[in-house]
Formats: C-alpha cells, structure tokens, sequence
C-alpha cells in the first residue's frame, strides 16, 4: 500500500497548473484566441492529449497520470475543451478502432484537431449533453444537441447519433465545424458560454461517419465510463482552489476587529469544503488506481464521480460562504469554479445517475436496475 | 498510488495460521452476537478468547513482545484484525478501549518499572480497563475535571465522580485524569493515574442510555493509589491525555478497516433481502437510498485507510484524525435516519426473520448518540481549525493539498 504520489506525478500536477493559471490569465477563458490555440499546441507537444491513448495506437496509456494531469489542470479551472481532448475523445475514438478514428487520434494528439464530444443518455451511456438526439437521416445529418460548451473551440463534434442504415442503431458521427448546415446559436447561460447545436442537413459526404457494431455499444459505454475518473480529478483540483482561496482569505481579511478565520461559524464553512475536497479526493484516487492496476473498476467510478460532483458543488458553495460579496466579483477568482462545480455536476451523469449506476454494479441480491437501452 | 496491502507468500501462510487458529478457538455463540446485549456467559467468553489471542502476541499485535505484545509489523498486525473482522469481531475481541488507549499512552509516557507492570496484563488480555475522563461539569472541556488526587506518604487518594463510563460486567483496572493543581493552572494541574479495580472505596452505579445501552457512574472516595501509578509525572496528564487523545482520533485499526459501517451495510443487505423486511429494491427510491449509504461508509473508510497509512509512515499529520473521525461520527447520525426511510417501523423493532434485526435496531440507538464519542462534534472542529491555523495571520498558513 502507498496512497503517496511520486515525485514526477507531483511535478505533472504543479506544471498542469502552473499552465492553467497562465492560459486563464492569458484571456482564454473568454474563447479561442491566438495566444490559446498556441498553449493549446504546447499542451499536445507536451504528451498531455497521447495519456488516454493506448500504447498499441501511439499512446501512453496512463489513467492515473491522466488524473494528476487533470486535478493539476482543474486547480486553476483550464478554459477550453481539455477534457474532451486529453480523455473522452481518445477513450471513445479508441475503442472503435477504425482507420477513420486512429486518424483522427493523431490529430488531437497532434493538437490539430479540438474535438468537443457529445453523448444523450438515449445511448445508454454517461451523457454530456442535456439533450442530444441528432440521427442519421438519408445522406445528412438532423437534429441537435444542448447545452453544448467550449463550442467556439472545436475543430470537431464528435457525436454519437442515432442510425438505423445498419444494425447497431448508433454511429459516431465526426462533424467538422465548418459544414453548411452546421448552426451554433448562444444560449443564455450560468457560466462559460454555451450554444445549442443544430446539426439539420449537414450532409454525412462531409462528416466522417464510424457505424458501432452492436457489440461494440457496449465498448463505447465503457471507454466513457472509464473517462469519469479523471473528470473527477479535476473536480477535485477545483475543490482544491476553493480550499485554498478560501484558507487565504479567512487569514487576512479582518471584520469586527479580527480575522474572520477566527470565527467558529466561519471555521465551521471551512471544515465542510475540507471534508468535501477530501471525499473526492480519495474516492478519486481509489477509482484511478483500481483502474490503473487492473480491469475497469466500475464501482469505484460510479462512487467517485457520485461523491465528487456533490462535492464540487458544495466546495465551491461553502467557498461563496467564507468569502461573502468578493467571492461573487466575478475578477476575484473563484467564478470559474463556480461555473464548473454546475457545469459538471451532471456531465457525464449526475449524482443520481451514477448511485443507480453503482447499486447496479454492486449486484445486491434482487436488484435489477442497470440502464440497459438494449433490453426489449 | 495503490490502495491495496500486498501479502507475501509468508504473510499469505500467516493468514492461513491465523484463520485456522480462529475457527478452531472462537466459540459460536460470539459469531454474530451483539456485545452490548450480551450476559455475563457470553463476556467470559469473549475474555478468554482475549486471553488466547494475547497468549499468541494478537490481542496486541504490533506491541513490544518484551511486554506481552506481538511485536508484528503493520501488514501482519492487519492480517490478525481482518481475520478476525471476517467473523464479525473487534480487536479486542470486547469493548477494551481503555486498554487500547491506555497503553498507547503508557507506552509513551511511562517509566521502564511502570511498562513492566502495567502493559503486560494489559496486551496478555488478562485485565479489562475502563477509561475515567468525562465528569458531570467536565464533558467538552475534559481538562477541567474537578475528581482531585492529594498525596498522602507513598500514596495518592483520589476523590470525585466520574460518569458515562464503560459498559457491562465490569473492569479490572482503570484509568483516570485527575486534577492534581490548582484550578488557575489549566493544563498544568492534571495528572493520569491507574487505578488498580478492586481497590478500597470505588463505587459503581449502572447509568442507562437510550436503546438499552449500559454504562456507569463511578464515585472515587479517598481511592488509594500508589504513587508508582502516576504516569507521565505530576501535573503532566494533560500530555499524556492527548497522546490517547489523538490515537482516539485516527490511528485505530477499525477506523482503517471502516469495520463499523461496514458491518452495517452487511446487515442491511442482508436485511433488504429478508421477505419480512418488506423492501423491494424495485423501488428507485430504495435503490438510491441503499446508493447513499454505501457511498458514504466508502468514503469513511477510504479516509480512514488515508489516517491509518499517514500514521504508519510518520507523514506529517494536521487535521486528518479529527476529519476522519468526524465524519465517521456523522455517517453513523446519518445512517439512523437513512435506516428509518430505508425500513420505515422495522427500524426500530426488531420484525424480522433473520438475524439482521438486531443489530438494524441497535443503529438507532448509535446513531443517537453518535456525535459525542471522543469530544463532541464541535469538539474535532476545533481540533481542525487549530490545526489548520485558521484565523491566524496569513503568512504562516498554508493549505493543505
């Protein structure tokens, strides 16, 4: 047993943060300017999107790294759409195997291509979209997809849409953002800006189109599952911020003559974002670690990510506590991770969803309660 | 990062010697009994299956063996606890948290003479010891208990009332924080003394708790001690109160195990799966309910797994005991009412076919009182917050990651 970090993981956790803080700094937050695609850049020549990727297709297969990665990441809550680069879209892309997606690896890989990924829960899968029933309809596309964030980055949608020109009733459909027929408008939204995605005549001549075989849904199901975990890190490294911010603060700023850190009632708001952070922490690092030594640890998954997007939310709540009207200047720091502990509480499945999940995995006697879209 | 102790083929043996041992010494009237309803038979019984395992060195395991400990190292010490977890029993194999406490601090603090004496009965499970902190103006605020000790030649005699001690059939020994200066001198006025049990002048009256749980009032008057029996010197007891203090807080085999919690979330499978419970887990909203609970234990265990490596290793440690122990204590509230929506009247009487019931009913009573074992829940905030420097002037704090 050893629940220690290595020297190097350290270091990949400082440097990913290190390189978050100056991307926000830098104004990406705000949407894809030169100077983001260029960190973009020095974050694929630095291996950061080849860590999901296995080592059969050019990659370094590295689940826990990939979460230090991502908590390292997360503590300075990095704009644009990393996750989707550095884990999902590898996972998915992966596990079809396909000529079409171990090309389009090299290019995120390469950084050339910025997939955004978008998955309904209608597939059975973790969804990342609150709707998304976009299908395959002739020889186009039609539907759409919302809240979609991160859109203005994307080079790519990755979209799991419904087919029924083939057997499997699913295909991956890789849509470049720049096809007539392609219609992103901007919702009003908490948060970074989010847009609802009409996909209605996008003809499939321009999309690259990969068929899931029937057995392979199930692949699917699990590279997305397998994805969870290090969503999670950087839930926690946001937590982290929360904490940090927060203990900062209480130790400097001064109210009825004394440090507000003084005050049990305040102290009190502390201790509950410290059990928060730690909750996930250690959920977290338990699903990374059964995953990086063995088969797919769904059950931790499903508890990390239950745990996690909980306690996301109530860091960054008991955060707003500690630091009453300056936690809400949105120039202070801690907004981002507001708008992230919302925006990721039910990406990639809510709490709810996940605990259903979990009692399905745990297979209690008489429970039959797994989301299974293929069962008659 | 691995979560997981790895067993050597030696070890792996060990566990085998171990559970062997076991199922030939443990007597099946232990296997799924409840320790606090049991009588004076089955207690013997737990005794000398203590007594057995402290003749081996694994009532103790990791204990100096030049005292009657086992001198096993931590994987090995885990194998004995977890084997003996798998039958449904605690390490002692009855309630002996004065023993546990008593002799971390004894070890720590108490002369050569005093180890050689005091240990020995304590890891060979020959004695039973009660701990005397909590008073009736003493409960949060432990250090000003008001039970005082006057020395008098070669002795000290002990006089006051200490309550919500123990449990039932009684000790052979216990310990107790006493005040030996005067009342201004706040930490600096208490000493830690043992008690030998059948001593001249201890009285022992039943105090009854909710859900039928015993403990007890003692009353000290003009106890005699030897001086000998003064550990960690006079005026020095509020050091060594905070070394059991501390172990109390974090380093406890069954905090690494989730021992607790789990065995309760064993019982409520099996419960749920009991036709006379009358739970369908067709229903989502026990489906979720049964999610939450064992989500929560999980985590109380991982971070108890997180204290137990921390103190192992001697990593530097600042909040983490209190925070696990805490929310330990607050899971255990919670899990009450999660129980009562879970099983609605069934949790409070005992209607079911197997044997679950028992121990499903007994959760309300723990869950009642869950929040003041080992200082109040406000009590480890403080404990936090101090550790955390919080309210301090910025430039010496630092956040921990």
């Amino acid at each position: 047993m050893d629940l220690s970090l290595t020297g190097e993981q350290e270091q990949l956790r400082r440097t990913a943060r290190d390189f978050a803080t100056r991307a926000r700094k830098s104004g990406a937050a705000r949407g894809p300017s030169a100077a983001a695609l260029s960190a973009w850049a020095e974050m694929a020549k630095l291996g950061w999107f080849s860590l999901a990727v296995p080592e059969r297709l050019g990659g370094y297969e590295a689940p826990f790294d990939l979460g230090v990665l991502m908590e390292g990441l997360g503590m300075a809550a990095c704009p644009g759409p990393v996750y989707d680069a550095a884990v999902l879209a590898p996972a998915v892309l992966s596990s079809l195997d396909t000529a079409d997606s171990r090309e389009l690896l090299t290019g995120i890989q390469a950084g050339t291509v910025r997939p955004v990924v978008l998955i309904g829960a209608e597939s059975g899968a973790a969804s990342t979209v609150h709707r998304c029933d976009v299908r395959v309809m002739g020889d186009a596309l039609a539907g759409a997809a919302f809240p979609v964030r991160h859109l203005a980055w994307a080079t790519h949608v990755l979209v799991l849409a419904a087919d029924t020109t083939h057997d499997g009733g699913w295909s991956l459909v890789v849509v470049p953002t720049d096809v007539t027929g392609y219609v992103a408008d901007e919702l009003e939204a908490f948060g970074d800006t989010a847009h609802r995605l009409q996909v209605d005549g996008v003809p499939l001549s321009a999309c690259v189109v990969i068929p899931i075989a029937p057995p392979d849904l199930a692949g699917v199901r699990s590279a997305v599952v397998s994805s969870v975990a290090a969503l999670c890190a950087f839930q926690v490294g946001s937590c982290q911020a929360a904490l940090d911010m927060s203990v900062a603060y209480c130790n400097q700023r001064m109210q009825f003559g004394k440090l507000i850190g003084s005050f049990q009632r305040v102290q009190d708001h502390i201790i509950e974002l410290l059990i928060a952070l730690d909750s996930a922490r250690w959920t977290t690092y338990s699903a990374l670690a059964e995953q990086a030594a063995g088969p797919l640890p769904v059950v931790e998954i499903h508890l990390a990510k239950a745990v996690t997007s909980e306690a996301h939310l109530a860091a960054c709540d008991s955060a707003h506590e500690v630091h009453a009207g300056i936690g809400c200047d949105i120039d202070y720091g801690l907004a981002p991770h507001t708008y992230l502990s919302r925006d990721l509480h039910a990406y990639l499945g809510s709490p709810a969803w996940h605990r259903r999940e979990l009692v399905a995995a745990l297979d209690l006697v008489g429970s039959r309660t797994a989301t299974d879209p293929t069962a008659p | 990062m691995d979560f997981h102790v790895t067993y050597s083929e030696s070890q792996q043996r060990f566990r085998a010697e171990v559970a062997q041992w076991l199922a030939d010494v443990v007597p099946s009237e232990l296997l799924g009994s409840n320790e606090h309803f049991e009588n004076r038979d089955a207690y013997e019984l737990r005794r000398d299956l203590g007594r057995s395992l402290g003749a081996r060195g694994w009532l103790y395991p990791m204990a100096p063996p030049e005292y009657g400990g086992g001198g096993l190292d931590l994987d090995a010490a885990l194998v004995v606890a977890e084997e003996l977890r798998r039958l449904g029993l605690g390490l002692p194999p009855y309630y002996d948290s004065g023993g546990v406490l008593g002799s971390a601090s004894i070890l720590h603090w108490g002369t050569d003479e005093q180890k050689a004496e005091l240990l020995p009965p304590i890891y060979r499970g020959e004695q039973r010891t009660w701990q005397l902190l909590t008073e009736p103006s003493a409960g949060s605020d432990v250090a000003a208990v008001a039970t005082t000790a006057v020395r008098d030649g070669d002795d000290y005699l002990i006089s006051g009332q200490k309550s919500f001690i123990g449990s039932l059939h009684g000790a052979d020994a216990h310990w107790a924080l006493v005040r030996t200066g005067p009342a201004e001198d706040r930490h600096h006025n208490l000493s830690w003394f043992m008690i030998d049990g059948s001593s001249a002048g201890i009285t022992i009256t039943p105090q009854h708790l909710l859900g039928g749980i015993d403990k007890n009032t003692i009353f000290l008057d003009e106890v005699r001690v030897p001086a000998g029996r003064l550990v960690g010197g006079e005026n020095k007891g509020w050091q060594v109160a905070f070394t059991h203090l501390d172990h109390e807080h974090g380093l406890r085999s069954d905090r690494f195990l989730g021992q607790e919690l789990h065995r309760a979330w064993e019982r409520i499978v099996e419960g749920i799966a009991d036709p006379a419970s009358g739970v369908s887990t067709d229903d989502p909203v026990v489906v979720d309910l049964l999610a939450k609970i064992y989500v929560k234990k999980e985590t109380v265990r991982l971070l108890g797994k997180r204290n137990y490596w921390l103190a192992m290793e001697n990593r530097p440690r600042t909040y983490e005991g209190p925070q696990g122990y805490y929310l330990e204590k607050k899971t255990t509230q919670w899990l009450a009412s999660a129980l009562l929506e879970l099983f609605g009247g069934a949790a409070t009487a005992n209607v079911f076919a197997g044997d679950a019931g028992a121990a499903l009913v007994e959760q309300q009573a723990l869950g009642a009182m869950a929040m003041h074992g080992g200082g109040t829940g406000e009590i480890q905030k403080l404990i936090m917050s101090r550790a955390l420097r919080l309210g301090k002037p910025a430039t010496s704090a630092s956040a921990p990651e």
